[in-house]
């Protein structure tokens, strides 16, 4: 009898240890995963900075750009219209 | 007795030792299930969180395309303006070749003023501007640089605002001296034409004009005329006179007269009306004329070198 509750808790034992080792690989695994996970993040916001740095130069860029032919722009914008009408004329 | 005794111990000792590993493994195992759950939450909840930070790039990213896009049409807005301007002149050339052939039943007028820029040249533009008209001016330097306008202006500003405003500037010669030796010879009128060409490529920023009017319209010039046409036509320019009216170059004396002339000379599919921008009978009437064309079904158009009313 007692040779059978030694093996009973032996059994008992062994399973509690591999239980202990699957949830200590799985903590593991997942430490690892937020590493990855937060690098990921920071360097998503290290490129966000970046894009949004260069948004800001081109906006200024083109608003520099847009004043300087302001009166230009709108002429393009004409002609454009006169080219609609002539192509609705020949429709 | 004794070895019965030690073997007990022995077992419980085993078996104590088991079980404090078993409960220990069991205690450890239960703490990282629950940091492992957190941790399984945390993950999760930063994937989303990086997922909307990549949107945010991907955002970023599309408007930084159409900004580099917008910067270059910009700096290439000369260009395509000039791109523009060719397309609109080669549409309306295969629109009077559809006119012409019978393939098209619209219509298209070329309203031309003569002899300015002039004092009141820019009523003129206004009132083109407010039917959102674009008409072709025929110039000359009759008034030159003693001429101002009605808002005291120089008037040689106005090739500048001819252009501004979508128009096209012909040649009407220099002088406009039918009686001052214009046609005393073909040098003499071709003279006249390169001194306005002149004129206006100073005045305008550079804007080259190769449609010319003679002064008085080509019957003036007789026997010149011949010779005259193949020296404009050796130096590329065409010429053009008008199929349509108000009388304004001779001497009107009202506005029904003028109407009448106007009104009675509208028959064909396409038209070069003439007008002179000094006139101010002809101002007074040009609202009625432009909707008396729009409501006759006339497309109203500026003139061109391509044009098949231009003579070449």
């Amino acid at each position: 009898m007692r040779k059978i509750g030694i093996i009973l808790i032996s059994i008992l034992t062994v399973s509690s240890i591999s239980f202990l080792g699957f949830n200590l690989f799985l903590y593991n695994s997942y430490k690892e995963d937020l590493q990855n996970i937060n690098n990921d993040i920071k360097e998503t916001q290290e490129t966000i900075e970046e894009y949004k740095k260069n948004k800001e130069e081109e906006e200024n860029l083109y608003n520099a750009a847009k004043d300087e032919n302001k009166e230009k722009v709108e002429v393009l914008e004409k002609w454009k219209i006169k080219v609609e009408e002539i192509k609705k004329a020949l429709q | 007795m004794e070895n019965k005794g030690r073997r007990n111990k022995k077992s419980f000792a085993v078996i104590s030792l088991l079980l404090i590993v078993c409960i220990l493994s069991f205690v450890g195992s239960a703490i990282l299930y629950f940091k492992n759950r957190n941790m399984k939450a945390e993950i999760k909840r930063l994937e989303k969180n990086n997922a909307d930070k990549n949107e945010e790039v991907e955002l970023y990213k599309r408007d930084i395309e159409n900004l580099e896009e917008a910067n270059l049409e910009l700096s290439k807005i000369d260009e395509n303006i000039e791109s523009l301007k060719k397309e609109y002149f080669s549409n309306i050339k295969t629109l009077e070749d559809k006119i012409l052939d019978g393939s098209s039943n619209k219509k298209i007028a070329y309203l031309t003023f003569d002899d300015g820029p002039y004092y009141n040249t820019y009523k003129f533009l206004d009132i083109l501007d407010k039917y959102g008209v674009n008409a072709t001016f025929f110039t000359t330097s009759i008034n030159g640089e003693y001429c101002f306008d009605n808002r005291s202006q120089n008037c040689l500003l106005l090739y500048k605002e001819y252009l501004k405003r979508g128009h096209t500037i012909a040649n009407h010669t220099y002088t406009h001296g039918i009686w001052k030796g214009l046609y005393s010879s073909v040098e003499s009128f071709i003279t006249g034409v390169k001194g306005q060409e002149e004129v206006v490529k100073e005045y305008s920023g550079g804007y080259v004009t190769n449609i010319v009017r003679f002064p008085g319209g080509s019957a003036t010039a007789r026997g010149l005329k011949n010779g005259i046409i193949e020296e404009l036509r050796k130096n590329n320019y065409g010429w053009v006179d008008w199929t349509a009216q108000d009388g304004d170059g001779g001497n009107l004396t009202s506005k029904e007269e003028a109407w009448y002339n106007f009104t009675s000379t509208i028959n064909e599919k396409i038209e070069v009306v003439l007008f002179h921008d000094y006139n101010n009978i002809t101002l007074s009437i040009l609202p009625d004329a432009i909707e008396y064309l729009q409501n006759n079904g006339y497309i109203l158009l500026p003139l061109f070198y391509e044009s098949n009313m231009i003579n070449k």
